[in-house]
This record gives C-alpha cells, sequence and structure tokens, in this order.
C-alpha cells in the first residue's frame, strides 16, 4: 500500500472516531440536560398545586379532590404520608410503591427531592415536594420519552454527518498534503545518501560504497559457493595530464575511462571510483570471466587513444587483482590485497598483477619491525660492529668501517640492507646515523688514549645529505671526544651523491671544511659524472665489491678496477678495495697500488672488544695476522 | 500564475455533480437542512468544487503533486 493511500485511510478513520466520540458525549450530555429541565418542570408543577391549596380547609380532602384533576398522560401525581410512610389512595398511580421505595431511600423527606427508576423498558423522572406544616408530600412522576436517540439524531444527525463529510474532506487533503512531503523528504535524503555514496564526477560508488557492496558480494558469494574477483585500475598518467592540460582534461579522461569500463563490462553495476586515479571493478570470479580474461578485456579497453580536448593521447593502466575467498576473508582485506598487488606491479613495471599469497602479511611485518627498530635505536639496542681496513703501503691496520648490526631479540639477526632500508622510507635513518656517528666517535677516542690511531668510517645515508645540521653535529662530537677530523672519514655512495650532485658538492664543500674525510662508496655501481667527480672535495674512492669479486676470474672485471684506481690516482685520491675475499685478489690489488683492501680474507666486522683484542698499538705495530676472523 | 490542468473528465464531471447537488441542498431547496452552518459549510464545498472543475485544476493536487489528467 502506498503511503498516500495509507495516510488517507488513517486520516478517514480518525475523523470517523473524532465525529463518533463527539455524537456519543453530546447525546449524554443532552439527555442529562433534558432530564434537568424536566425535573425543574415537575419541581414546578408541584410548586403550582401546592400553592392552590386552601389553608383553612382540611388538607386532605382538598387533596384528594385537586390532585386527579391535574393528571395527564404525562404527568401523574401521587399524595403520600411520609410520617406512615405509605401512599395515599386515589389518583390511580400503580407505580406508588416504586416511587414510594425510591422516595423513602433519601433521607430527608422535608426536602425537595428528585430521582428517576426503570420499569421494564421504561424510564421514570419524578420531583417530590413536601407540603409544610403537614405530614404530605406531593410526588410528581413522569414518563421519559424513550426515542431519545432518534429525537437526538433528528437535530443533530444532519449537521453531524456534514461535520464528518467535511472532516474526512480535510482529511484527505491533509493526508495529501502530506505524502507530498514525506515523499519529498524521503527523495532528498535518497538524494543525500547517493551523494554521499557516489563520485559526483563520474556517477560512481566511492569507496565507502565500495567497500559495502563489496562486503555484500563476498557475503553472497560466501552462501553461494562463488568466487569474487577485485581489480583495482590505476590510471598513471593522470596526475600527468591535470598538470599539463589542466584538471578539465582530467575529468574528461576519467569519464571516459568511465564509459569504457562500462562498455567493457557486462555488469557495469560493479565499477567504482575508489580514488583519485583509482577504479575499482568487482565481478564474479567464473570460468569464462576469470582474472587472466577480465585483466586482458580491461587492458584492452585502455589500448585505444583517449581523445580529449583535441590531444590524442595513450592512457596507460595498472592493474592490481585479488580474489575471494583465496586471498582475503573480509571487504578490508581483499582491498589491501588488491593493493598490495598494484603496488607489487606499480614496483616491477608491468601492467597489471594478481596477488601473490607470498606477499602476506608483507606489509604488516614491516610495520612491526619499523615499530621496533624505533625501539632498537632509541634504546641503543643496535651493536656497532667494525670491519678492518688493510693499509697496504705501511702494511697495517689504518682504519676500520663502522657497520650498524641489530640483533633482534624475537627474530634474531635482521641483515642491515633491510633495516636500513626501512630507517631510510621511514625518516630514522637521521637517528640512526646519529647513533653510529656518536659511538663510533667515541670508540675511536678510546682507541686513541691506548695508542691505537685509528680512522673510522661511517657511511651516510642520502637523506643525510638534506640534514643542514650534520656538520654542526659532526664538528660537535669531534669536540667533545677531542678526536682529530682527519680520523673521521664519511662514505657515500655513488649514487647518492649524484642524485643530486649540486646539492651534495655544498654539503661535501661543508663537511670537508671540518677536516674530514670524505669517500664515495660502492663506486662503480652509479653514473658518476666525472665532471663533478673532479669538482668534489672527495679524499678516496671505493671500489664496489661486485667488480672486486670477480676479479680473479673474470678479466674484465680486473679492467675495470685497474682503470678505477689509475684514474682516482689521476684525480688524486686514494682507493679501497671492498669485497677481497681471497689472496690473488689481495695481490692483484696491491700491485695496482691500491691503498687500502676490506674484505673476509683481510677480517669480517666484528664488535669493538674483539677488534680492540687483535689489534696492537699503531706506533709499534707493522704485522698484523691478516687472516684473523 | 498560469493554471495547470491536472484533472481528467471523469474527475471534473464528478466535481461538478457534487457541487450542483450541494450547491442546490445549500441555497436553493433549503428545506433539507435546517442548520444554517452546516448548509453554508456544504455550500462552500460544493462551490470549491464547481471552481476547481471550471479551472480543470485542484489546488490541492497541485500542491500534493498530483494529476488524474493524462495527455
Amino acid at each position: 500500500m502506498s503511503l498516500r493511500l495509507k495516510l488517507i485511510l488513517s486520516f478517514i478513520t480518525i475523523s470517523l472516531m473524532v465525529v463518533s466520540i463527539f455524537s456519543i458525549v453530546a447525546y449524554i450530555s443532552a439527555r442529562e440536560y433534558t432530564q434537568h429541565i424536566e425535573q425543574v418542570r415537575l419541581h414546578q408543577n408541584n410548586k403550582h398545586l401546592i400553592k392552590m391549596l386552601d389553608k383553612s380547609q382540611p388538607l386532605l380532602a382538598q387533596l384528594r379532590g385537586t390532585v386527579p384533576h391535574h393528571e395527564n398522560s404525562d404527568n401523574r401525581f401521587s399524595i403520600i404520608d411520609a410520617s406512615q410512610k405509605k401512599i395515599l389512595p386515589g389518583g390511580g398511580f400503580n407505580l406508588g410503591k416504586h416511587l414510594l421505595t425510591e422516595l423513602l431511600a433519601q433521607s430527608n423527606t422535608n426536602k425537595v427531592q428528585q430521582g428517576s427508576f426503570v420499569i421494564g423498558q421504561q424510564e421514570y423522572l419524578w420531583s417530590a415536594d413536601p407540603i409544610l406544616n403537614s405530614p404530605y408530600i406531593i410526588a410528581n412522576t413522569h414518563l421519559r420519552d424513550s426515542s431519545g436517540v432518534s429525537t437526538f439524531f433528528r437535530y443533530v444527525g444532519t449537521p453531524l454527518s456534514i461535520t464528518l463529510l467535511v472532516s474526512i474532506w480535510i482529511s484527505i487533503w491533509a493526508a495529501l498534503l502530506l505524502a507530498r512531503l514525506f515523499r519529498q523528504i524521503s527523495e532528498k535524503n535518497a538524494q543525500l545518501e547517493h551523494l554521499a555514496n557516489h563520485d559526483p564526477l563520474t556517477k560512481l560508488p566511492n569507496r565507502p560504497a565500495i567497500g559495502h557492496y563489496l562486503q555484500q558480494a563476498m557475503e553472497s558469494a560466501k552462501v553461494n559457493n562463488e568466487k569474487l574477483l577485485f581489480c583495482l585500475i590505476d590510471i598513471d598518467a593522470l596526475k600527468e595530464i591535470n598538470d599539463s592540460l589542466g584538471h578539465k582534461s582530467g575529468d574528461i579522461l576519467l569519464n571516459q575511462v568511465t564509459l569504457r569500463l562500462k562498455r567493457t563490462l557486462k555488469d557495469s553495476r560493479h565499477i567504482g571510483r575508489f580514488g583519485g586515479n583509482k577504479f575499482s571493478v568487482m565481478i564474479k570470479h567464473t570460468a569464462t570471466d576469470n582474472a587472466e580474461n577480465i585483466r586482458h578485456k580491461l587492458l584492452k579497453s585502455f589500448e585505444p587513444n583517449y581523445e580529449i580536448n583535441g590531444h590524442s593521447l595513450y592512457v596507460h593502466a595498472t592493474l592490481g587483482i585479488a580474489i575471494f575467498p583465496e586471498h582475503a576473508n573480509n571487504a578490508q582485506e581483499l582491498i589491501q590485497k588488491t593493493e598490495t598487488a598494484l603496488h607489487k606491479a606499480k614496483k616491477m613495471t608491468v601492467d597489471s598483477a594478481i596477488y601473490d599469497i607470498s606477499q602476506k602479511n608483507n606489509s604488516a611485518e614491516r610495520l612491526q619491525l619499523t615499530h621496533d627498530l624505533r625501539n632498537a635505536i632509541h634504546n641503543e639496542e643496535l651493536q656497532l660492529y667494525y670491519q678492518p681496513q688493510f693499509d697496504v703501503r705501511h702494511n697495517t691496520i689504518g682504519s676500520v668501517e663502522a657497520l650498524a648490526r641489530w640483533i633482534h631479540p624475537q627474530r634474531g639477526f635482521i641483515p642491515p640492507d633491510i633495516f636500513i632500508k626501512i630507517a631510510e622510507q621511514t625518516g630514522l635513518i637521521q637517528s640512526l646515523t646519529d647513533w653510529v656517528l656518536r659511538t663510533a666517535i667515541k670508540q675511536c677516542a678510546e682507541w686513541r688514549d691506548t695508542g691505537k690511531y685509528l680512522t673510522v668510517s661511517v657511511n651516510l645515508s642520502a637523506r643525510n645529505l638534506h640534514d643542514e645540521t650534520l656538520g654542526k653535529q659532526i664538528s660537535n662530537l669531534l669536540n667533545h671526544w677531542d678526536v682529530a677530523p682527519d680520523k673521521l672519514c664519511l662514505e657515500i655512495t655513488e649514487t647518492a651523491m649524484m642524485t643530486d650532485p649540486e646539492h651534495a658538492k655544498k654539503l661535501l664543500n661543508n663537511l670537508d671544511n671540518l677536516g674530514v674525510r670524505l669517500s664515495i662508496d660502492d663506486f662503480g655501481t652509479g653514473y658518476s659524472s666525472l665532471g663533478y667527480l673532479k669538482q668534489l672535495p672527495v679524499d678516496e674512492l671505493k671500489i664496489d665489491k661486485s667488480f672486486i669479486l670477480n676479479m680473479a676470474k673474470d678479466e674484465s672485471d680486473a679492467s675495470i678496477v685497474r682503470a678505477t684506481v689509475s684514474l682516482a690516482h689521476d684525480l688524486g685520491l686514494e682507493v679501497v678495495a671492498e669485497g677481497v675475499e681471497d689472496q690473488i685478489s689481495q695481490d692483484e690489488l696491491s700491485r695496482m697500488g691500491c691503498e687500502y683492501i676490506q674484505g673476509y680474507h683481510i677480517a669480517r666486522p666484528m664488535p669493538h672488544d674483539e677488534l680492540t683484542a687483535i689489534l696492537i698499538p699503531t706506533e709499534t705495530s707493522r704485522n698484523i695476522q691478516q687472516n684473523r676472523m | 500564475m498560469v493554471i495547470k490542468r491536472n484533472l481528467h473528465n471523469i474527475d471534473i464531471t464528478v466535481r461538478v455533480l457534487i457541487g450542483v447537488a450541494l450547491i442546490y441542498i445549500s441555497f436553493i431547496d433549503t428545506s433539507h437542512i435546517s442548520n444554517d452552518m452546516a448548509r453554508w459549510l456544504l455550500g462552500i464545498f460544493g462551490i470549491v468544487n464547481l471552481l476547481a472543475a471550471a479551472l480543470r485544476s485542484c489546488p490541492i493536487y497541485a500542491l500534493a503533486g498530483i494529476s488524474t489528467y493524462r495527455k
């Protein structure tokens, strides 16, 4: 039943009820009022009769003579002897017994009394008036008109039915207006809801709505034992188009993409706008609509160029796909897995990726590790290991490279490339470098105090190059421990240096002014401009271990090393070879004129106490057991 | 203000019949209704119905967004 009809019916019911209640109340009130009027009349009749009595004549005889003359069908008079409690004969009124009972039931017989009694279907009203100075009472009884209801409705019926008609008419009006009002409100609510759940540009469901629909679809898929495929489509070029052609063009692109997606998929209801440049597709995973087919179909839809404001553009899309229930149990998880797949596809620069179970918990684990690393740095739970560098010219350990090591209380040894990468991505690298610098410089001072004059190398990350306070901090530390600046060597990777060479040059100049040694790490792996290299105030160059490891077997690696050593020498730089693992390489490097050698063949990285134990005070040491590990 | 038609011919006919009947018993042959107020109420009801029929548009329909008229 429609709201309008419901309202009309309930309003009509209400008016009917109101009119009925009004009629009943009016009828009862009218009856009471007429009874009152009639009794007043009975009382006045009595008084009139009493007035006519002659006080000088005998009372009873007079009454007997007078009263019957006033009788008529409606009014019957009775004479009652109050002292003997009986009705005097005469008057021919056979209802006297009832009257007497009623009358005597009331206590005071000296006052005017009124009442009513019912015999059979008939109701009688009576009024009794005492005659002064006598034991007699005159009572007047009157038969009520039994057609009370019909008489009432004869007078009030027509106006009541007209009122009913008019009130029903007004009810219908009110119901119609209210129905209209409700409809407007609910339409507005529906509009607002649509607005809250849809993207205003493409009119597609937005992210919260997608999550909601996905959860619903997953629940029904679970019941029907079906699979569900969720796909995120990333439009890589959107930002570029927004930036170069304006946001209007970007909007046109988004609308065109929406149109193509709708054309590509059988059921266009399951397309959503997931966010800025991301669309989502939710589809039942079947034998024909499998991940491979969907992927192919979607990517194919992006193949033709998009025509946007006179530009014909190829727009590349990246897909991430995850499947329920294989990859996730709830919508949130499925979306997360799809995003992971999308990230993977983008990282690998392929056009699509399906979620791989082995990626599981990757991000959660990383998050935990980040948290642990932050605590570890804060609580100084990391350890600093030192790997000696053998000084070929002086045949001694002249320097060590400080390397951070993290033994996780639960997970054990965490490889440095993993936690340093996390530190770099999360900004923890600055505090990590701070700690390494503090510890290394302090250690350097301790060694010096025991007569071991070692240079300590500390690795800086690309992020450290943007730290304006680094120079000041290093100089403070050196002053604090009274360490000569040239006993500290800062290693910066070639890649970090060449990403922003101008900035690096500025920072390196600052550091060089402090007097610290500067070294280019992993040389040969980046794209150094020799022009820049010439300008940089570096003191040494570390050849990447990838060249050293193979130089014994691979002649071309050996050639590269030889050329690098020669280049470094020509530029006035010293050379460190890292990754030396055998005697042949060491001999070869010595022949090439390499100044320092570092690697497992010399010594592994070790804690400071272990290293201290094998070090001989510099002044006397000219020999060291090179093969100690 | 343009009054838009929203009454079907059947609707108009019913309204004319009701209107004429009510005006007749309220103002012409007043013997049926003794109560003056009721007579006037019915009379106004009848006039409104006739008016709506003459305009071919019911203001309440218009407010409620209803139309019995189909092109």
